[in-house]
C-alpha cells in the first residue's frame, strides 16, 4: 500500500512519513508540489512508485496549483478515478465546495491535528485498524514547535521600507520550515540606511539559530557603528565553527549618493543605474572560515534612479545549472526592469528570471529602489 | 608521503556530497596527506563547496593535509566568487 503526501514543507513531510511508515500503514512517497504529485500519479510509465497510490494527503495551500485542481487532474487518470484524498486545511474544513470546502476532497483534517487524528482519518479511508501510537505524537508536537519557530523567524524580518529616497522589499521562501537566510534593514542615521542579507551555510535548525543570532546583533551593531567594515568584523566574532555564513552588508548614503559595502563570500550584489548593471563582488571570504581578514569596505556611487539587488544562492542555483548562469539571468532581468516599483520588480524577476523548482535551498531576493 | 585519489563524478551537489565524502574518507586517514583530483568535476553548488571546505578543515585539524587539484576554470570562478579559492585550491593550480 502506498500513500502520497503532497506538502510544501520538508519537515512536515518527514514527520508524517515517519508516522505512517513506522505505524505500518504503508510505504510513503512525498513531494512538495502539485506538479510533482502529478508526475508520481501520471501515466504512462515510468512510474515513480511500484505500488499504485492508495490514498493522497494533500495540503490545501500548495504553491501555483491548488488542492482542488490537483485532485481533479489526479482523478482524470483511470487508476485514480476513486482515489481517497485527505486535504489538510487551516481553520474549518467543510467538505462542500459551496461552503468554502475543497472540491473533490474525501475528508478534511484541520491543522494543527494530532497523530491520532491523522492516523484515524487515513485508516478509516483505507479500511484498516489504526496502529497503537507510541512516541509518534511527540514527533508531531515537534513539528508544531518547528512551525511556531518558523513564524517567529519570519516575524523578525524587516517590513517593507518606504522613504522618499529609498524603498526596500524582499521575497523570502525557506526550503524547510526553518531557514538560514535572514535580512534586516534600518535607517541608522538621517539619510543613511543599513541593509544586510546573510545566508548561513546549511539548512534547518542549526542554520536558523545562527541566522537568528545575527539578526539579534544587527540593530545594535548597525546603529552603533557606521563603518560597514567594523559591523561585519564584529559579526564575524560571533561565528562558531564549523558553521559559516556568506553575507552582504551595505550602508546606503542617500545624501552623498554612495554605497559602502562589504561582501563576505556572497554572490555579487547587482547595482542597476542608468541602464548599466554593475557587480558588487566579494570583498572578503565568508564569515567564520578564516581569521586575520581585512574588512575594509568598498565604495560605489550611484545616480538615481537606481536599484540594488541582493539575493541568496537559492535564487541562482539549479540542479545542473552553474551559479554563474543564474547570476547572468538576474543581471539580464535587472537590466530590463527600469525604474518600476519593488513589488513589480520582484514579481518579474521571480517569474521570468528565477526558474521554479529549487526546493532544496532557501531563497531570498531583496530589491532596494533608489528613486529619482 | 601523499596518497592520490580521483573524484570521477561530474557533479558535486546535494545528491552527490555524501558519496564524495565517503570517497575522500576512504582514501586515507585525516592524519595523512591526501590529494584529490577533481578533473572530472563539471558542476558544483554551494552544498558541494561547503563539503570541499569542511573536509579540508577536518584534515588540517587532524594534522594531515588535503589538496584538491584539476578544477575547471568555471569551477574556479565559483570558488573565487565566494573568496575561498585559497582555502580549497592547491597553490600550484591556475587561478582565475
Amino acid at each position: 500500500m502506498s500513500i502520497l503526501i503532497v506538502h510544501p514543507e520538508h519537515d512536515f513531510r518527514q514527520l508524517v512519513r515517519a508516522l505512517l511508515e513506522e505505524g505500518g500503514i504503508g510505504s510513503v512517497v512525498d513531494v512538495s508540489s502539485a506538479e510533482a504529485a502529478l508526475a508520481v500519479l501520471g501515466a504512462p510509465p515510468p512510474a515513480v512508485v511500484r505500488d499504485p497510490v492508495s490514498l493522497a494527503l494533500i495540503d490545501q495551500s500548495l504553491p501555483r496549483m491548488g488542492a482542488s485542481a490537483l485532485i481533479r487532474l489526479a482523478r482524470a487518470e483511470l487508476p485514480y478515478r476513486n482515489l481517497p484524498v485527505v486535504v489538510l486545511t487551516e481553520g474549518s474544513c467543510p467538505l462542500s465546495p459551496a461552503e468554502g470546502g475543497v472540491e473533490g476532497a474525501t475528508a478534511c483534517l484541520t491543522k494543527p491535528f494530532t497523530a491520532q487524528g491523522l492516523l484515524a482519518s487515513v485508516c478509516a479511508l483505507l479500511g484498516i485498524s489504526p496502529p497503537i501510537i507510541t512516541n509518534q505524537e511527540h514527533l508531531l508536537e515537534m513539528g508544531e514547535d518547528l512551525a511556531l519557530a518558523r513564524l517567529v523567524q519570519q516575524g523578525v524580518l524587516s517590513p517593507p521600507l518606504r522613504h522618499p529616497r529609498v524603498q526596500i522589499d524582499a521575497i523570502y521562501e525557506p526550503s524547510v520550515q526553518l531557514s538560514g537566510d535572514m535580512y534586516y534593514w534600518a535607517e541608522v542615521a538621517p539619510g543613511r540606511f543599513g541593509v544586510m542579507l546573510v545566508d548561513v551555510m546549511g539548512k534547518g535548525t542549526a542554520a536558523a539559530l545562527i541566522s537568528m543570532g545575527v539578526r539579534a546583533l544587527a540593530p545594535a551593531l548597525m546603529c552603533d557603528i557606521i563603518d560597514p567594515g567594523r559591523v561585519v568584523q564584529s559579526m564575524s566574532q560571533f561565528m562558531v565553527k564549523p558553521y559559516y555564513l556568506t553575507g552582504f552588508y551595505a550602508m546606503i548614503d542617500t545624501v552623498d549618493r554612495e554605497i559602502l559595502y562589504v561582501n563576505a563570500g556572497h554572490p555579487p550584489a547587482l547595482l542597476a543605474c542608468q541602464g548599466k548593471v554593475t557587480d558588487l563582488p566579494r570583498t572578503v571570504p565568508p564569515l567564520g572560515l578564516c581569521d586575520g581578514v581585512n574588512y575594509e569596505p568598498q565604495r560605489v556611487s550611484y545616480n538615481p534612479p537606481a536599484r540594488l539587488l541582493l539575493y541568496t544562492d537559492g535564487c541562482v542555483e539549479r540542479p545542473g545549472q552553474s551559479m554563474l548562469c543564474g547570476i547572468e539571468n538576474l543581471r539580464h532581468g535587472l537590466r530590463e526592469l527600469g525604474d518600476c516599483d519593488n513589488e513589480q520588480a520582484l514579481e518579474r524577476l521571480m517569474s521570468d528570471h528565477i526558474p521554479p523548482g529549487n526546493v532544496r535551498d532557501d531563497l531570498c531576493l531583496l530589491s532596494v529602489r533608489l528613486p529619482a | 608521503m601523499e596518497r592520490h585519489i580521483s573524484w570521477i563524478g561530474a557533479s558535486l551537489d546535494l545528491s552527490t556530497v555524501a558519496e564524495f565524502e565517503r570517497t575522500v574518507r576512504s582514501g586515507g586517514a585525516a592524519s595523512q596527506n591526501l590529494v584529490v583530483a577533481m578533473d572530472a568535476l563539471e558542476f558544483v553548488d554551494s552544498t558541494g563547496v561547503r563539503t570541499l571546505v569542511a573536509l579540508k578543515q577536518d584534515w588540517e585539524a587532524s594534522g594531515g593535509s588535503l589538496r584538491y587539484t584539476g578544477f575547471r576554470q568555471d569551477i574556479l570562478e565559483i570558488l573565487d566568487i565566494m573568496g575561498i579559492t585559497d582555502m580549497v585550491v592547491d597553490p600550484g593550480e591556475e587561478t582565475p
